[in-house]
């Protein structure tokens, strides 16, 4: 009777994967043709996927190094030599771009996979666990998210001095909380479902049930809310750099880049606004594919996935 | 019917669009100037010249330096020499006392008259009383050390001989001002050409003529000083027209402030100067050798006609020539020699490990230098790590002498630039007396014959016999290099050019506004 039981249930099984499989094929595929049915996210996936070559390639690519100063031909506007021109110190602005590209998108992914980790795991505790535990660490939620997330990083990075490293834990520390709101409330629908009650029932432990059941059921809105906070990760590594909370000299960031160009704006405008359109292209992107991602991702659109299949 | 004729007519049309663009421009122009007839003018200098607590809070939140409400009894004259001013007179009576006659007739802006009392009273209740320790080893007063003698004498006891006195208080903040006063309620009563009238902090202050100054006419009916600390605001508040005179426009824009008609630029070399403090009391740069190749590593020349645009001096000591004992001309020189620091390094204790250099992140230029810097001096195979810090965490550093290199700089606000000597170079000198006495260190400070030259300098009253002790501590500070001069300051000051009236004085916080007028 059991080995029956069994195999049915087996049988079952391996018909709910099939399903599952062509349903998850169908609307991956859909999803996709989706995604590329609108110009918009076509154009913050160029974006993005450029600035990521960038970043990888840049410093193979770069025609000279982002430290090498010459000084008599400082101020140079664009030319064959120097495609955006030279800054105040005769350093190749393609160059300092170009390696700068590196660090800014290295810390937007350090930092945004930092308020990942922190906030969906908060949020997959208190979600889940509930009770006090929930109230707890939902109270820390709210007083984090009480505090102007850049005055707070400003704050921060003030406390612990410039450099990019402290201006990355003070940027983590400010972002998570979106994330630990996001992940408990759709924690708190999911686990209501039939699905992780007959876990439940079946005697698998929470810790997997959180990790196998809940957390794939969390992953898009997180993935789409990821995509967007790298913009706004480069926008605030930019701007406390710019204060000079960031890099220190030479490094090529692009805040400090752009911080250094404002003193000659009218007389060598390319050191600055280099840098400055590079910024705003990247956070662009990011907003953009973001954007595309949460129009595909969020089961609420599906209609209009559906529409355009 | 005429009118209408008028305006129907091609002609008359651009007539009228001329007239309007010509009433625009005219009204343009006329923004274009905040120096009105009636004598007000708005000034930016390059500090906020508002603030209480620790900035401007003994004043009552106003700078006593440019406003000019308050005055000491000693002024400075152009050829950094100390004058008469709220004094008329001073002598020597011994080697530590020191009698001045105060100036009869001189009234304050409540109309009283100024009386040895209220010298006491500022001296004892106020400078000395209040501004902490500081105070004692600038001006070498203690406590009780001020005395009233008549109604217009007073007697100064230093704490030590010391020649360079009333050059020292010839500064903007050893101001005189009676018991009514009180001035950190912002209830200011100077006896200067102007009076406090108004402040917002962190935006501007307003003064007003004073009718009875005792020095004559006042021009200027008002004056407002704003607070533009940026420097390309101060410059867009000048060009836009809503300030009059601003003091160091953005150097990247001195071109083009120059090529413009409306506008004045006047500069002189101030007594300030530019330089790297080295730590001769931490590996690697306690050896002599690498500080010789890091002065042979750079070239001052380079810096001021690259970063400074020109606006500057090459420096080779740390003291201003401005000031009458500063020795350029007879002082070692580091011309810029890669090889020969190659070789210093190659013989030096230096191990490859990278140095710290500090840097203060309102230092104008700071960055830019100190990357020049950087890279020079990997060029002779010394790797520096910069880090550029607010002015507090460089004090901390600095106090704790941990750091090789700071880009610092040093200017004397008063005729007498002894304390230069005495605080950076001079072991019981505030950069050096605390590491001095916990650890039997310092920072920059050779000790023996330097600190007896510094003294000996410091307590002369012989112009001669000061300048050669002076001369001699210089000399002996660049052989060692303690330092690297880097350049000697000049300042600029930009203006509406309809303005006149306006001397540049080597200290610009000295510069007088009495003759100011369009």
């Amino acid at each position: 009777m059991n080995e029956s039981n069994g195999g049915l249930e087996a049988a079952l099984r391996r018909r709910y994967e099939r399903l599952a499989g062509r349903y998850r094929s169908t609307r991956n595929s859909r999803a996709v043709a989706a995604f590329c049915a609108s110009p918009l996210n076509l154009a913050g996936l160029v974006i993005v996927a450029t600035v990521t070559i960038a970043a990888v390639l840049g410093p193979i690519v770069a025609p000279y190094d982002p430290a090498s100063q010459d000084l008599a031909n400082r101020l140079q506007g664009p030319s064959l030599a120097h495609p955006f021109g030279t800054d105040q110190l005769g350093r190749d602005v393609l160059s300092r771009l170009l390696h700068g590209a590196r660090l800014s998108l290295g810390i937007a992914v350090a930092v945004t996979a930092i308020r990942l980790v922190l906030g969906t795991t908060i949020g997959l505790v208190a979600g889940y666990a509930g009770g006090w535990v929930d109230e707890f660490l939902m109270r820390l939620v709210d007083v984090q998210l009480a505090f102007p997330g850049l005055i707070l990083a400003l704050v921060i990075a003030g406390i612990l001095g410039p450099s990019l490293r402290n201006v990355m834990i003070a940027l983590a520390v400010v972002g998570w909380a979106s994330y630990a709101r996001i992940v408990r409330g759709s924690v708190l629908s999911t686990k209501e479902r039939d699905f992780v009650r007959a876990a439940q029932l079946m005697g698998v432990s929470r810790f997997r049930i959180a990790i196998r059941h809940l957390l794939p059921n969390v992953a898009s809105p997180v993935i789409v809310l990821a995509t967007l906070n790298m913009g706004t990760v480069i926008l605030g590594t930019a701007g406390l750099s710019f204060i000079g909370l960031g890099a220190q000299p030479p490094t090529p960031e692009w805040g400090t880049m752009l911080s250094a160009g404002r003193y000659h704006l009218r007389d060598a405008w390319w050191i600055a606004n280099v840098p400055g359109v590079a910024i705003m292209l990247t956070v662009l992107g990011f907003n953009l594919l973001g954007d595309g991602l949460r129009d595909v991702l969020d089961p609420k659109h599906d209609t209009a996935i559906e529409k355009t299949a | 019917m005429d009118c209408i004729n008028v305006m129907n007519s091609t002609l008359s049309r651009r007539r009228l669009l001329g007239g309007l663009a010509a009433g625009g421009f005219a009204g343009l122009a006329g923004c274009a100037s905040s120096a009105d007839a009636d004598g007000s003018f708005t000034i930016i200098p390059h500090m906020d010249p508002t603030g209480s607590g620790d900035s401007w809070g003994s004043w009552g939140g106003m700078t006593p330096y440019w406003t000019r409400v308050v005055e000491p009894l000693v002024w400075g004259s152009d050829d950094m020499q100390p004058e008469p001013w709220l004094a008329s007179d001073w002598t020597a009576t011994d080697d530590t006392t020191w009698v001045f006659e105060l100036r009869e007739g001189v009234t304050f802006h409540n109309g009283a008259e100024m009386t040895a009392d209220d010298v006491v009273h500022s001296f004892e209740e106020d400078i000395l009383a209040e501004r902490g320790d500081f105070v004692y080893g600038w001006l070498h007063l203690e406590p009780g050390s001020v005395t009233k003698i008549d109604e217009y004498t007073v007697e100064f006891e230093n704490t030590e001989p010391f020649s360079g006195f009333p050059g020292t208080i010839a500064h903007n903040m050893i101001d005189i001002q009676p018991p009514e006063a009180d001035r950190r309620a912002g209830d200011i009563i100077g006896t200067g050409p102007f009076t406090f009238e108004e402040k917002t902090d962190g935006q501007q202050l307003r003064v007003e003529r004073f009718a009875d100054y005792w020095g004559g006419d006042v021009e200027p009916t008002e004056l407002t000083f704003r607070a533009a600390e940026d420097v390309m605001t101060r410059t867009d508040l000048l060009e836009s027209g809503e300030a009059d005179i601003i003091f160091d426009p953005a150097k990247s824009r001195v071109a083009s402030l120059r090529d413009r008609d409306d506008i004045t630029l006047w500069s002189t070399q101030s007594s300030g100067s530019n330089f790297v403090s080295i730590n001769l009391y931490r590996e690697p740069t306690d050896d002599a050798d690498l500080r010789r190749a890091l002065n042979y590593a750079i070239s001052q020349t380079e810096i001021v006609d690259t970063v400074l645009e020109g606006i500057g001096e090459p420096a080779r000591g740390p003291i201003s020539t401005v000031i009458d004992w500063a020795a350029d001309d007879e002082l070692p020189s580091y011309e810029h020699d890669r090889d020969t620091a190659r070789e210093l390094v190659e013989r030096s204790s230096y191990d490859g490990k990278e140095l710290s250099c500090l840097v203060k992140n309102d230092m104008d230029d700071g960055r830019d230098i100190v990357q020049i810097l950087q890279s020079d001096f990997e060029k002779i195979g010394v790797d520096v790590d910069v880090e550029v810090l607010e002015d507090a965490a460089v004090s901390d550093r600095t106090d704790r002498g941990e750091f090789h290199l700071e880009v610092d700089g040093s200017q004397s606000n008063s005729p007498a630039a002894d304390y230069i000597m005495w605080e950076n170079f001079h072991t019981m000198g505030i950069s050096n007396k605390d590491l001095y006495e916990t650890e039997g260190t310092g920072l920059h400070n050779l000790g023996g014959e330097v600190d007896d030259l510094i003294e000996a300098g410091f307590q002369s009253t012989d112009p001669d016999e000061k300048r050669e002790a002076y001369v001699d501590a210089q000399r002996r500070i660049m052989e060692e290099a303690v330092v690297i001069p880097l350049f000697y300051q000049e300042y600029t000051v930009a203006a509406d050019a309809n303005i006149d009236g306006f001397d540049l004085h080597p200290i610009d916080r000295l510069v007088e506004w009495r003759t100011l007028k369009t």
